[in-house]
């Protein structure tokens, strides 16, 4: 089978846009988080993770805009500085089956809100002509995937993955599993969200979102920070990729899924789901619990997730797990839902390419129930040949992804230690 | 390269009922499923009609536990899960992945969450009803229903969602990741889905010469998922297949549907006059005009003149739940030496063996199924007949 390496990062995120003044922002730990811009009940302000100063028209033209809802034009914009870094011309796009799998969690939620609060303040929303259609057709979470792949002309699979905040994982899984089984030579992967209501107020009323920053693993930790952003990633096979001389961030080693199947919200108890995905991924990428340098966590800064996670680290890992570093990047830009793994992925692409560990800010009080390495708010400069990405959604979705250090040579130099 | 995977269960819930005998009895008899909508508001369309499924009682297959906070379109897939797993074991199901396509997915809850936050404000919104407005919320009440533990995964690709769903099981399964995967997809019919129809003047016989339902296919909903599985696996177990898989692909653009269904024949090596049957996604829209020149460019070109059976003039379009509903009725129609008549094919078709309106008996030993969505994507899939 074919192997699969990353060329391409594009991102934008909340504490900041593309991927070297993101690089800067994990360095200095630098959060994206602030006072939310629409209006709250009560007049209280709440936090969130938006990406402010975002201009579509630095990445499309007005008339393409103009069709699009946030996400989209989010999801755009990542794809093409993802393009960009990777150096692909439009007619190698074209010659290399190029396809893209986007994940994302609530779609197009902007526009549906905007369509449903029209509705409930003039009552005839739904019947006044051409206006459900105009938003149903904007809403849907596969109009963000069409809108790509017409602006950036790809002729290859599209497919749009929503499962929910392990959604970018998801992605990334599905065109590894397109390339090396030789169908594209080249694949976009990642994954969206704009800022949305129904998350921000839903995750409020089962308690699980924090008042003023996300404090992952931390004793007093008090639920996730609601944000958006998107990532994207370019895939390409190493033969493709060497080919053309592309610089290679890092290589796909494998992935892991794992289904809880116990209750849409709450974790199961041990963690049954997260076990499998990531003993899945290790079987798969032929590795051992030693050669994982670096575990970028789920993290959400729940009680539940945290405690679970850790949980679920140990069980794989044994006593190993006490030296792996394990960190949450939510700490610093919250849960950008759909996009979350798929800025985690590109952080572990980072992290193998630049032996770097980005930290876990606002770390106070170790909780006694989470006691692993949490990289507490300062980055770590240390070797990383391998990192696992663990991304969990609502339903129990679990994955867990592995990039690794690339070496072109056929041998991987950590193999057998 | 890689595994054999073929079908050996198969669960479907259309407009016809629950189950595979009534939606095959509906499509042979030639019926069309639609009917008169009252469930849901329609304030201003003068005739509204769908194919929603009627007298939908989810309780005689689910029993009564905790269906009060699921949506309609999870309750649809339920029972189609429950049909299509009957008989599997407690160690089966443990391996068994499941993905799901949905066009739609969760729209009225998350439309009904707003509709929530906006009346009776945030703090009195529903906590019990948050988990329903994920995408993925369907397939993982299946996940749970069934404690399928290895994977759960869920596609939402328009109307080319459910084919897609089993093109990705079918590659996992091809590969050797896994041994058997539960695949399909299901949308409902609701009032969010048939007003846009409306606005977007897609319903039959709006913006059209003729205004009658009969002309053209209304909005329909349903549930179908299949168990696919490596043959020889299944020949181990002795489960009878209903049709192997031969090839997937999905391609994106104007000429996508062309692109894909030749990469399956150069991939698979079967010619194209050995395809004689294809399972369309006719509707009378826009987009179809790729299937109609996909076909030509591949099939008619060379001479072949393949059966062509239109399903979703009958069952309506049924987003999530089209593909697989098309599949089933390329398998059914394998099994029985039969192809149904259309109850709705436009003109277009016409190069190719539409039957007339008839059933016609025939022997089908490959069936293609086409799929194109409005924003571009296109998915094709070939069956071979297993003995």
């Amino acid at each position: 089978m074919e192997r699969v390496v990353v060329t391409g990062l594009g991102l934008v995120a909340p504490n900041g846009t593309g991927r070297e003044e993101f690089w800067q922002a994990l360095l200095e730990g630098r959060p994206g988080i602030g006072a939310v811009g629409f209006s709250t009940a009560g007049g209280r302000s709440f936090y969130g993770g938006e990406v402010k100063d975002f201009n579509p028209l630095n990445y499309m033209p007005a008339h393409r805009a103009a069709k699009m809802g946030r996400s989209s034009q989010l999801a755009l914009a990542a794809a093409r500085l993802a393009l960009e870094d990777a150096g692909l011309s439009p007619s190698r796009i074209k010659r290399c089956n190029t396809g893209l799998v986007l994940g994302t969690t609530m779609g197009e939620s902007q526009v549906g809100s905007h369509l449903v609060d029209s509705y409930c303040l003039h009552g005839d929303g739904f019947s006044r002509p051409g206006m459900m259609g105009r938003f149903i057709r904007r809403s849907t979470a596969f109009s963000i995937a069409s809108h790509l792949a017409t602006d950036l002309d790809l002729p290859g699979p599209v497919l749009t993955v929503p499962t929910a905040c392990a959604a970018g994982n998801y992605a990334v899984a599905h065109a590894y599993d397109l390339i090396r089984d030789g169908e594209c030579r080249v694949m976009l992967a990642g994954g969206v969200d704009s800022f949305s209501q129904v998350a921000f107020y839903g995750f409020k009323r089962i308690f699980a979102l924090a008042p003023e920053r996300c404090q992952p693993f931390d004793l007093h930790r008090k639920g996730l920070i609601v944000s958006e952003g998107a990532a994207v990633l370019v895939l390409e096979s190493m033969e493709s990729a060497l080919m053309r001389g592309a610089p290679v961030v890092a290589e796909v080693l494998g992935y892991g899924m794992g289904c809880d199947a116990h209750h849409m919200t709450v974790p199961h108890p041990t963690g049954l789901g997260a076990v499998l995905a990531m003993k899945t991924a290790m079987k798969m990428a032929g590795l051992a619990t030693g050669d994982v340098d670096y575990i970028s966590a789920h993290g959400t800064g729940t009680r539940a997730n945290d405690e679970v996670e850790t949980r679920a680290i140990k069980s794989v890992f044994g006593p190993l797990a006490y030296q792996v570093p394990v960190s949450s990047i939510k700490s610093m830009i919250g849960h950008t839902m759909g996009a979350a793994s798929a800025i985690e992925a590109l952080t572990c692409c980072l992290a193998v390419s630049r032996d770097f560990i980005p930290p876990t800010i606002n770390y106070e009080e170790p909780d006694p129930e989470c006691d692993l390495d949490y990289v507490p708010n300062h980055p770590r400069w240390r070797p990383v040949r391998v990192a696992m990405s663990n991304a969990y959604a609502f339903g129990g979705n679990c994955s867990s992804l592995l990039v690794g250090k690339f070496y072109a040579g056929g041998k991987r130099q950590w193999a057998g230690r | 390269m890689g595994r054999e995977v073929v079908i050996t269960g198969l669960g479907t819930v259309s407009c016809f009922g629950v189950g595979l005998e009534a939606f095959w009895r509906g499509l042979v008899e030639g019926r069309r499923g639609y009917g008169h909508l009252d469930c849901f508001s329609t304030a201003g369309v003068p005739e509204p009609v769908g194919c929603r499924v009627r007298d939908f009682n989810p309780e005689q297959y689910l029993g009564k536990k905790g269906l009060r906070q699921l949506d309609r379109n999870t309750l649809l897939l339920l029972t189609a899960a429950h049909l299509a797993l009957s008989g599997m074991s407690a160690e089966e199901l443990a391996e068994l992945g499941l993905v799901i396509g949905t066009s739609f997915g969760s729209l009225s809850s998350i439309y009904g969450y707003e509709i929530d936050i906006n009346r009776e404000g945030p703090n009195l919104i529903s906590p019990v009803k948050f988990p329903n407005t994920v995408l993925n919320s369907p397939a993982s009440r299946v996940n749970i229903a069934h404690n399928l533990t290895a994977y759960s995964c869920t596609i939402c690709n328009g109307s080319t969602a459910g084919l897609d769903a089993l093109g990705y099981a079918f590659r996992a399964v091809r590969r050797g990741d896994y041994a058997a995967f539960l695949a399909g997809g299901g949308d409902e019919l609701n009032q969010f889905i048939f007003m846009g129809y409306h606005s977007l003047s897609l319903l039959p016989g709006q913006g059209r010469s003729s205004a009658a339902p009969e002309k053209g296919v209304p909005p329909g909903e349903g549930a179908c998922l299949l168990v696919l599985e490596e043959e020889a696996r299944a020949n181990g177990k002795r489960r009878p297949a209903f049709a192997r898989i031969r090839g997937y692909e999905n391609c994106f653009g104007e000429d996508g549907l062309e692109r894909a269904i030749s990469y399956i024949l150069d991939k698979t090596g079967v010619e194209p006059r050995e395809v004689n049957l294809v399972v369309v996604s006719a509707v009378g829209t826009r987009p179809e005009r790729r299937e109609v020149r996909a076909l030509r460019n591949i099939l008619g070109r060379q001479g072949c003149r393949p059966a062509i059976f239109a399903p979703k003039g009958a069952v309506g379009e049924c987003y999530g739940a089209g593909g697989p509903l098309q599949v089933t009725a390329a398998i059914m129609a394998m099994r029985e030496g039969m192809v149904p008549p259309s109850a709705y094919l436009p003109a277009d078709y016409d190069d190719f063996d539409c039957g007339g309106g008839r059933l016609q008996k025939k022997e089908i030993n490959y069936a293609l199924i086409t799929s194109v969505g409005c924003d571009g994507i296109n998915s094709a899939l070939l069956l071979q007949k297993c003995c």
